[in-house]
């Protein structure tokens, strides 16, 4: 890989091109997707090509295509000149040394036949059927990503890089005297730290547990939102507002609030690009830049935002090594130019247990998962959501499942009304995600639910 | 850009490759993409890209799909893509004989017209008329941020099956979009309009840029110094443009048989209509289409990813719901015939049952009757959804906001939206507007891997009951 982008620059030069840079990506993406007890599509797919940005002054050009050939050159060099300048283009980053990210590239997962996949699917889906008698139905998907690169500009900077991943999700549906839902959702950067069969148990367990489900009056309630719920509210509402290039377009929240208290004390969010087996870690973003721990909230107060090289520029800042290059399908894309993106936001554990926020909870409501959770109004930081399994709350113990509710909430009221913060963190992919979020379980109080 | 001889050859060899393999039907869809995009913020051109991609996705079902893609089209590549294809299906241990509904043999080449070939436009022409925009949209000193899109796709698809289909398309879609936000006191809106379809540049004509961006700049300035809207249980007129996003989340969604059956429980969600096929769901004067062969609405096609004829559906007539949207599988399972449904984002992607442009259609009171109320909100414009997973309890937030007050308008008020109980807000619809707009959504998303696709969405001015809210 190395060897095309390589070749990629120095014919793209001799084109006529001042500075350029090309990424190439090839990423497999195998899915096995279960529907209603049984694996109904099983995919593969396979897909490669080329990115070239190439700049004539301060005129930049993109191009690409599925594979490397002189035209593609010649094409985003006449883009480069067809153009006006833009005076914030700031070049391509310098080579710098990244340090090996431990944990993110596993062999057997990058060799593992797709056939194989399919085992691992069935093992998740067997575990959800096998738990408990009324349990009715499960469907999910299994996918396991494996994603290279390679990267080199006219600065000299020349490198590789690769990941592996594999994940499963069930949604499972149990039947009593009435219905009830359960999800569970695991993920590994290697095999071995994947185990289907919980994936399948955890989400029967939940199933079973939310049958029986009471109404819940509309009003003001304490509210514990476990990880894969905070995950759903972070990566679609916070994400957004940590990103360098929302804060400067204004439709940020947290906009002209750097250095302010944005949250109670005890909440402390970082972005880790280099987290030793994180979902979403990586040794290089997509324009090279070695990934690290960038701190976005720490103790309460707003420190930083994730830039790419531009966006760090527009805003004299550092570069975070966020420049991301992503698509709907998992992997890095050659289709598109870098910009923001968060790898693993990361929220730093408290000091309880789950059970002790529960404990600590008179009347409330406790959420496994939320639903189509969207921010209304992202310069405010409004947001509208539905709870998708729920349980009451009841003097400090789970009384039963609660019925859907529906959150429409203001995030930075609410990250100053957070009063617990668990110990426990688990690594959560959103749906359509492409970041992953390290959350514990959150308490918050006084939400108002209808 | 055109499909060669020689790689044809090589598709009949894949799906031929399929069938010895075991397969027990195949298709296969092959792709030229080019893509061309320049978006210009705050003034400056910040990115002027071309992509061009192409490459193919063999479908084999032997008891579940087995499927495969590939960008090399090169005889070994896909060799390994149609094994690999195969063999994951077999690897599944409860496979079911499942059926798939007849779909007719094909033979077809079908084209999208357009005026002004967008690839043909001068990139400077372009440049210019983005520039333009986002000057006129800084009305003043209020207006922080701008920026205005052009962007163009031209698609060539090539569908072969094994019962002898073969569809050739050729399509292009034009798109551009205009954007301001204003910042006055403390409180900090945006406005945005849109514009895009199946066609040429003639559509970014037709949305006069430069007026558009006036206009979204004033409206941006207007809600910025706008009050936020109480939260209040009354009668609501929506627009056609809040109807669109309305139509496409609370009836396009719901009327895919896939989620009908359950069968997207872990993603997108199920439908809270499962089973009530023919039964009333909603007030008389609901009538509801989904039709792929609205010429120039952005979910324009002739034939969908199964190389089944794109046809309009009557989803739901005088409040009763009639039909869902199918493929080839789930028409077999609900014993009707397929109605042209099943769509990819690209060849990289294994089809799905999507909506291609459905809309409310229109109904017999003038638009001014709609406000002839003693008291009620306006509105227009519709911003993001929040929908249950079952399409159930919604939210979705507006543009803008108006009381009325015995038939005027008072406002504008900033960060409204809709709540309500799908069932019982069909129910309260009591005036449905002659007027009718189609409006283009780009990124209707669903799916693993989620796939983003391209649909139209409509509908007339409408009045029903529902809570209007801001987060107070």
């Amino acid at each position: 890989m190395l060897k095309i982008v390589e070749r990629a620059i120095e014919l793209t030069k001799k084109s006529g091109a001042e500075q350029a840079e090309a990424f190439v990506s090839e990423n497999l993406v195998t899915t096995v997707r279960i529907a209603a007890n049984r694996v109904v599509e099983t995919k593969n797919v396979c897909d490669q090509g080329i990115g070239l940005r190439a700049a004539v002054g301060q005129k930049l050009g993109f191009a690409c295509a599925n594979d490397f050939n002189q035209e593609l050159s010649k094409r985003a060099i006449s883009i480069a000149r067809a153009r006006p300048p833009n005076p914030d283009f700031n070049g391509f980053p310098e080579p710098a040394k990244p340090k090996k990210v431990k944990d993110i590239y596993d062999r057997t997962l990058a060799k593992l036949q797709p056939t194989r996949a399919v085992g691992l699917a069935d093992l998740m889906l067997q575990a959800a059927l096998d738990f408990d008698r009324r349990v009715v139905e499960a469907s999910g998907a299994l996918n396991v990503v494996v994603e290279r690169c390679a990267i080199a500009n006219t600065n000299g900077l020349a490198v590789e890089d690769g990941t592996t991943r594999v994940f499963g999700h069930l949604t499972v549906e149990a039947r009593d005297a009435g219905r009830s839902e359960g999800a569970a959702w695991l993920g590994s950067t290697n095999l071995r730290g994947f185990d289907p069969s919980e994936v399948g148990k955890r989400g029967a367990e939940l199933a079973v547990n939310s049958l029986n489900s009471k109404k819940v009056k509309p009003g003001k309630y304490s509210i514990i939102l476990e990880p894969a719920a905070v995950a759903e509210l972070f990566y679609h509402v916070f994400s957004y507002a940590a990103n360098g290039r929302d804060v400067h377009d204004r439709i940020s929240y947290l906009t002209d609030k750097l250095g302010k208290v944005v949250a109670v004390e005890d909440l402390s969010i970082h972005d880790w690009g280099n987290m030793a087996g994180g979902l979403y870690s990586k040794t290089v973003d997509d324009e090279g830049v070695p990934t690290q721990r960038t701190p976005l909230i720490d103790r309460g107060k707003l420190i930083g935002f994730i830039y790419d090289r531009y966006y760090a520029g527009k805003a004299n800042a550092a570069n975070t090594g966020n420049g991301l290059r992503l698509t709907d399908m998992p992997g890095r894309y050659y289709g598109t130019e870098p910009s923001p993106h968060i790898t693993n936001l990361t929220i730093d554990p408290g000091d309880f247990k789950r059970e002790e926020l529960i404990a600590d909870t008179k009347e409330g409501l406790l959420l496994s998962r939320i639903w189509y959770t969207y921010p209304i109004t992202p310069q405010l930081g409004d947001f509208s959501t539905t709870s998708r399994c729920g349980f009451l709350i009841h003097k400090g113990e789970v009384v039963g499942a609660a019925r859907q509710v529906r959150i429409h909430e203001n995030l930075p009221r609410l990250l100053k009304q957070i009063i617990g913060v668990s110990k426990d963190l688990e690594q959560v992919m959103p749906w359509g995600a492409t970041a992953a979020i390290c959350a514990p379980s959150l308490r918050f109080s006084k939400v108002y639910v209808s | 850009m055109t499909l060669t001889c020689d790689i044809m050859k090589i598709e009949e060899y894949a799906i031929e490759l399929a069938m010895k393999l075991g397969a027990v039907y195949a298709d296969l869809r092959m792709e030229n993409l080019r893509k061309e995009a320049i978006l210009v913020k705050d003034g400056k051109v910040e990115k002027m890209t071309s992509e061009l991609q192409r490459g193919m996705g063999i479908r084999v079902l032997l008891g579940t799909w087995g499927f495969a893609s590939t960008t090399e089209l090169v005889k070994p590549t896909i060799n390994q893509a149609v094994k690999t294809a195969v063999s994951m299906a077999k690897a599944v241990k409860h496979r079911v004989e499942g059926r798939i509904a007849g779909a007719g043999i094909t033979d077809a080449r079908t084209h999208v017209s357009r005026k002004i070939d967008p690839f043909e436009v001068e990139p400077s022409e372009k440049i210019e008329l983005c520039l333009e925009a986002d000057r006129q949209a800084r009305v003043d000193g209020h207006v922080k941020r701008t920026s205005a899109v052009i962007a163009a796709q031209k698609l060539q698809n090539l569908f072969l099956s094994s019962e002898g289909a073969r569809v050739q398309s050729d399509s292009v879609i034009t798109y551009a979009e205009v954007f301001a936000l204003a910042k006055k006191g403390g409180v900090t809106e945006y406005f945005d309009d849109l514009a895009g379809g199946t066609g040429g540049f003639e559509i970014v004509k037709r949305f006069d840029m430069p007026a558009r961006a006036k206009d979204v700049g004033k409206r941006a300035v207007a809600l910025a110094s706008a009050k936020a809207m109480p939260k209040r249980k009354l009668p609501v007129v929506l627009d056609p443009d809040f109807v669109a996003l309305l139509a496409h989340e609370i009836i396009g969604h719901p009327s895919e048989a896939d989620r009908v059956l359950g069968r997207e429980a872990a993603w997108a969600g199920k439908a809270w209509w499962a089973g009530m096929l023919g039964r009333k769901i909603g007030s008389k004067l609901l009538n509801a289409v989904d039709d792929p062969r609205v010429e120039g609405a952005l979910g324009y096609y002739e034939y969908d990813d199964e190389g089944v004829p794109a046809r309009r559906k009557q989803l739901i007539r005088d409040g009763k719901l009639l039909e869902h949207m199918h493929s080839r599988e789930t028409a077999a399972e609900f014993k009707v015939e397929p109605n042209g449904n099943m769509r990819a984002q690209s060849f990289k992607y294994l089809p799905l049952i999507r909506m291609s442009n459905t809309f409310i259609e229109p109904g017999e009171h003038e638009v001014e009757e709609l406000f002839d109320i003693k008291e009620g909100v306006y509105l227009k414009g519709a911003k993001i959804p929040s929908i249950d997973s079952r399409r159930y309890n919604f939210q979705i937030s507006a543009k803008e906001a108006f009381l009325i007050r015995r038939g005027e308008l008072v406002g504008p008020f900033r960060d409204a939206s809709v709540m309500g109980i799908a069932p019982e807000f069909f129910s309260s619809m009591d005036a449905v507007g002659r007027d009718f707009e189609m409006r283009p959504i780009p990124n209707c998303g669903k799916g693993d891997p989620m796939q983003a696709l391209h649909v139209g969405n409509g509908g007339p001015h409408l009045r029903a009951v529902a809570t209007v809210a801001g987060v107070g």
